[in-house]
C-alpha cells in the first residue's frame, strides 16, 4: 500500500516523508533489493531526510562494509542534531538506530538504555506496531547487566501493554525469556525450563525460523552448563539437522556480534 | 570450550582452528570466544604461558566493551587457567568476584556456575 502510494507521489518533500515508511516495512518483508533507490532518494533531500537516510541505513545493515562501527556511529550522532524532537516515531527511530550500533560496539548498557526511550516512546503513543524488533533486543540487553527483577518488571510491563495484541510467535518469544531469567533467579527448575525452550523450538521450526531455533538450543546448552552438564551442552550445541559450516558460524555469532576497527 | 572441558583439548583445538577457518576475524565476539577456548585448552594441554597469552589476545580485543556475559566469560576462562596452572589464589579472587556480581544481580543458579566452572578445573 505504501510502495502504490509512493507512486502516486511526484518526486519531492511529500514522496520523501513517506519513504521511511516503506523501506522499514520492506526490510520487515525481506525485499531488501527495493531499499536502496529508495534510500539514496532520501539522501537527495534536506538535512533531516539525509538524517533518515543515515538511521535506515544503520537499522537495515548495521554492519556497512565500508565504514566502521565507530565511524558509522559519529554519522548516526551527526544526523542525530537533525531529528525532530517534536516527532517521535523519528527520535524513536534514532533510538533504535543507536541500540543496534551501541550492540555492535560492544555496549551492552546504552544500547539497553536506547532501547529502553524507545519503548517508553511507543507505549507513550500507543503504537505497538513500533516495536516490531524492540520487545526481544530490549528484554536481551537487560540480561546479566541489570537485576533479574528489574528484567521481570520490565516483562511484566510489556506483556501488560500487548496484552493479547502480542501474537502467537512474540507470546512464545516472551514466554522463553521469561522463563530463561526465572530459572537463572532459581525461580523454576531446569527441567520446566528445558521442556518450555523444546516447545518453542517447536513452534519456530514449523513456521521456518530455523536461525531463532539454533539460537534456543544455544539457551539450552547454557543452561546445561548451569546445571553442570557439559555433555550435554555438547549435544545442544550440535542441535538438529543443521549444514555444517553455516550453523557453526551462526551457534558462534549468536552471542556477539562486535565489528570495532 | 565445552570440548576442552569434557578432558579433550586437542579435539577442542582442531575445532578452534576449524572456526577460525570460516569466522570472520572483523567479528570480535567470535574471535574472543575462539581466544577463550585456545585459552583453556592451551592451559588443559599443560602450557600456561601460552594460555595467558590467548586470554590476553582475548581481553585487547574486549577492552572498553560494556557486556557483563562476554566480560563474565573471560573472567571465568582465567579462573580456569589460573586454576589449572596452580595459581589458586588469584583463581579464587576471581571466582569470588564473579559469584558475588551474579548474586547481586539475583542470578544464584548462574552464580554458582560460575564458581563451580572455576573451581572445578583440572588439567590433563
Amino acid at each position: 500500500m505504501l510502495g502504490r502510494a509512493i507512486a502516486l507521489l511526484p518526486l519531492g518533500g511529500q514522496r520523501r516523508h513517506v519513504i521511511p515508511d516503506l523501506v522499514e516495512a520492506l526490510y520487515q518483508g525481506g525485499r531488501r533489493a527495493e531499499m536502496g533507490v529508495l534510500i539514496q532518494e532520501l539522501e537527495g533531500g534536506d538535512d533531516a531526510d539525509r538524517a533518515t537516510a543515515v538511521m535506515l541505513r544503520v537499522l537495515v545493515e548495521p554492519i556497512n562494509p565500508t565504514s566502521s562501527v565507530e565511524g558509522t556511529r559519529a554519522a548516526l550522532e551527526s544526523a542525530g542534531l537533525h531529528v525532530d524532537a517534536s516527532d517521535p516515531v523519528s527520535v524513536l527511530r534514532y533510538e533504535r538506530a543507536r541500540a543496534a550500533l551501541a550492540w555492535l560496539a560492544g555496549d551492552e548498557v546504552e544500547s539497553h538504555d536506547a532501547l529502553l526511550r524507545a519503548y517508553q516512546i511507543a507505549r507513550s503513543l500507543g503504537r505497538r506496531d513500533l516495536l516490531r524488533d524492540v520487545i526481544l533486543p530490549l528484554i536481551g540487553s537487560a540480561w546479566f547487566s541489570v537485576s533479574a527483577s528489574e528484567t521481570l518488571e520490565l516483562m511484566d510491563d510489556i506483556e501488560g501493554w500487548l496484552g493479547d495484541k502480542a501474537g502467537p510467535l512474540l507470546s512464545a518469544s516472551l514466554q522463553d525469556a521469561r522463563g530463561f531469567t526465572e530459572y537463572l533467579a532459581g525461580l523454576i527448575s531446569a527441567e520446566e525450563k528445558r521442556s518450555q525452550s523444546h516447545r518453542y523450538i517447536e513452534m519456530l521450526q514449523q513456521t521456518g525460523s530455523h536461525l531463532e531455533a539454533i539460537h534456543i538450543l544455544d539457551e539450552l546448552s547454557f543452561v546445561a552448563w548451569v546445571e553442570g552438564d557439559l555433555q550435554s551442552g555438547n549435544r545442544s550445541n550440535k542441535g538438529p539437522s543443521r549444514s555444517s559450516s553455516g550453523s557453526a558460524t551462526a551457534t558462534i555469532s549468536s552471542t556477539n556480534s562486535l565489528r570495532r576497527r | 570450550m565445552n570440548t576442552s572441558r569434557l578432558g579433550r583439548p586437542e579435539e577442542a583445538l582442531e575445532i578452534v582452528a576449524k572456526a577460525r577457518r570460516i569466522g570472520s576475524e572483523e567479528d570480535i565476539g567470535d574471535q574472543i570466544y575462539l581466544d577463550l577456548a585456545e585459552a583453556h585448552a592451551r592451559a588443559m594441554h599443560g602450557e600456561p604461558a601460552a594460555a595467558r597469552s590467548s586470554l590476553g589476545s582475548a581481553r585487547t580485543k574486549a577492552a572498553g566493551t560494556r557486556m557483563t556475559l562476554m566480560n563474565n566469560d573471560i573472567d571465568v576462562a582465567e579462573g580456569e587457567v589460573e586454576m589449572m596452572a596452580g595459581n589458586r589464589a588469584r583463581a579464587m579472587a576471581l571466582a569470588d568476584r564473579l559469584e558475588a556480581q551474579a548474586r547481586e544481580l539475583g542470578l544464584p543458579r548462574y552464580a554458582e556456575a560460575l564458581r563451580r566452572t572455576v573451581v572445578s578445573a583440572r588439567g590433563d
